[in-house]
């Protein structure tokens, strides 16, 4: 659960990463992880609020 | 695209799976996989002295504990806990083997030990009070003393009280107990008291050097518990197989007895060195998940390894018990019981559906409020009060698919009018059950039985507290096919309301009358009634309804206590 709630600056990191990236012709390197930053915090993201939403209809 | 980038990618992704599936996503699937698998078969249990317990799922509402008759059934209980082993003698308190309890007999009582012996008077006792249930703490340690090997010895003495408990028509939940872990946890000070310590024998107990020193006056805050529990949790050598394989021993035996309700898993289980919600998540429902696999051959969870950690995922083989009929009692998280909220949100748990969320409801003792006054007070929480605990724990029961019972409660005796009293009126409005802690204690005037500490050392028990026979020996409804009757009991004056609404045909709703209750009861509205007098002077009122609203109402009038001051 706390990776979900911190999710969200995760996410805005490893966007803010991959736009540096891409802005940088080649200078930075690290796609790869920025992708795999993002995805992880898009899948922890998904289960907090899957989990809640579960929680409040099922509960 | 350059093979090597391509190889490196496929391994990214390889391992982002592998971790998702060690962790939140596989837990989560793992979860909601249950709800599409189908349950674990079971035929219908042999008839006997008492109806098979169940759980039914109403759809839109709490699940709850029910009869052959699918009526809700209401517990109410006492916890014995004389077959428990402490520290530091490390033995059982008093003879395990059942021909010391034959015919009557009960060993004397010590005063040395915390609990004085349970023997068969005990069982009429609590039948004397009214009470169905018996929640019976056992010691992994002493049913399992050396790896592989189950005392044949202990198991036939927990039999010997299931039996007597027959005799009274009182169900028995079987409960792996345990407190701080462990009595082998060992002591480097005089801070520890391992008179308080119970549960897993020596040779689970991996405390890897760590200090065993009491922190913050709490025998749980402890380096050396704490480090036990979490091998436990991670199966370090294997440990946590032992514990399904004690689990799985216990229900084969008692697989075809109604008289057991149903097993508690493990007592109030500790975090470890972990954290919540993560503990709960992917460490201790998911155990529980397999514990209910290996015993009623449930098959959620993957096909995993054992002997080693088990991630999330991982559900369990079956264990060949056959057990898929009895009640399985899950409690919170130690961290929850102080809080008096849930740590984690409850998701499904398992295909198999009689599962039962145990509640330990100790506000403002072992809540934070009172264990940390000067970080919180108890004047502003629990925010909710008494009630928080039973709201939150409907949602947390709902959202796993269990039902809720309130397998401990309990008090010092000088504080029965603020907390005894206020957690028997939530358990009413919440219509949960409850196993009192403690049935009977040595220890002077604060222990906290419902009878007194002995006078002298060798009696089995001082007199019966008035206070908690007032307010324990109640009238209640035992069962009731309206699953949303509301009731109240006046323990000051011994008056008693209920209100119902049935169709013909229904099952009748069974109220029992303690016989310290001597008010006249009457039954209004669409009901016949049948009310049966017991020899001890209970009464028993059977009303079947003929369709549409019915009501029971037993006078107010003076209580007939016979327990002392």
């Amino acid at each position: 659960m706390w990776f979900g709630i911190v999710a969200p600056f995760a996410i805005f990191s490893a966007l803010r990463s991959l736009r540096r990236i891409h802005a940088s012709d080649g200078e930075l390197h690290g796609v790869a992880s920025a992708i795999a930053g993002l995805i992880a915090a898009l899948v922890a993201l998904l289960v907090v609020v899957g989990g809640v939403a579960y929680w409040i209809a099922a509960s | 695209m350059d093979r090597r980038v391509l190889i490196q990618r496929v391994l990214l992704v390889a391992l982002a799976v592998l971790v998702a599936l060690f962790t939140y996503p596989g837990a989560m699937v793992a979860s909601f996989a249950t709800r599409i698998t189908p349950p674990p078969t079971s035929s219908r249990g042999p008839a006997g002295a008492l109806s098979w317990l169940h759980v039914e799922h109403p759809s839109g509402a709490i699940p709850y504990i029910a009869d052959d008759e699918a009526r809700m059934v209401f517990l109410h209980g006492a916890t014995p806990a004389s077959l428990l082993e402490f520290g530091p003698r490390n033995q059982p308190e008093y003879p395990i083997d059942p021909a010391a309890y034959e015919n009557g007999q009960c060993p004397a009582n010590k005063a040395e030990s915390k609990y004085p012996p349970l023997c068969e008077a005990d069982v009429a006792q609590m039948a004397r009070l009214g009470f169905n249930v018996i929640r019976l703490p056992i010691s992994w340690s002493l049913l399992e003393p050396q790896r592989g090997q189950f005392s044949r010895t202990y198991i036939d003495r927990v039999a010997q009280i299931v039996d007597w408990a027959r005799a009274e028509g009182i169900y028995v939940i079987v409960d792996m107990h345990q407190n701080a872990y462990s009595n082998f946890v060992g002591a480097s000070d005089s801070s520890v008291d391992l008179g308080q310590y119970s549960g897993a024998p020596a040779w689970a107990t991996f405390t890897d050097g760590l200090p065993s020193h009491v922190f913050v006056k709490q025998r749980e805050v402890n380096p050396a518990v704490l480090e036990a529990t979490t091998n436990f949790w991670y199966d370090r050598n294997g440990i946590q197989d032992e514990y399904l394989a004690a689990l799985a021993h216990i229900a084969r035996r008692f697989r075809d007895d109604p008289v057991v309700a149903g097993y508690g898993v493990y007592n109030e289980p500790l975090i470890g060195w972990g954290l919540p919600p993560g503990f709960e998540d992917l460490l201790l429902f998911p155990f529980y998940r397999r514990a209910i696999d290996a015993i009623t051959g449930a098959h959620d969870g993957l096909p995993c390894w054992s002997g080693f950690f088990m991630p999330a995922v991982c559900g369990y083989r079956n264990l060949g018990a056959g057990d898929a009929r009895h009640l399985i009692f899950l409690d919170t998280g130690l961290l929850r019981e102080v809080t008096d909220f849930p740590t984690h949100l409850s998701m499904p748990l398992s295909s198999y559906p009689n599962t039962v969320l145990a509640l330990h409801a100790y506000t403002h003792f072992y809540t934070v409020d009172h264990l940390l006054p000067q970080l919180v007070s108890s004047t502003t929480y629990p925010w909710g009060g008494y009630d928080q605990s039973y709201s939150l724990g409907e949602h947390e029961a709902r959202a796993m698919g269990a039902a809720l019972f309130v397998s401990e409660f309990g008090s010092p005796p000088d504080d029965d009018s603020r907390l005894l009293a206020s957690q028997v009126v939530e358990q009413e409005r919440h219509r949960t059950g409850f196993a009192f802690w403690t049935w009977k204690e040595n220890g002077g005037s604060g222990a906290w039985g419902i009878y007194a500490s002995p006078k002298n050392a060798a009696d089995p028990n001082g007199c019966l507290r008035s206070d908690r026979e007032q307010l324990l020996a109640r009238i209640y409804p035992r069962a009731t096919a309206d699953t949303n009757l509301v009731f109240r009991y006046d323990s000051g004056n011994g008056s008693f309301s209920l209100d119902a609404v049935g169709d013909v045909g229904d099952a009748a709703t069974v109220v029992y009358v303690p016989p310290e209750v001597t008010g006249d009861v009457t039954v209004t509205g669409a009901a016949s009634t049948i009310v049966d007098q017991g020899a001890d002077g209970s009464r028993l009122v059977t009303t079947s309804p003929t369709g549409g609203a019915f009501g029971v109402q037993v006078a107010a009038a003076t209580l007939n206590l016979t327990g002392c001051d």
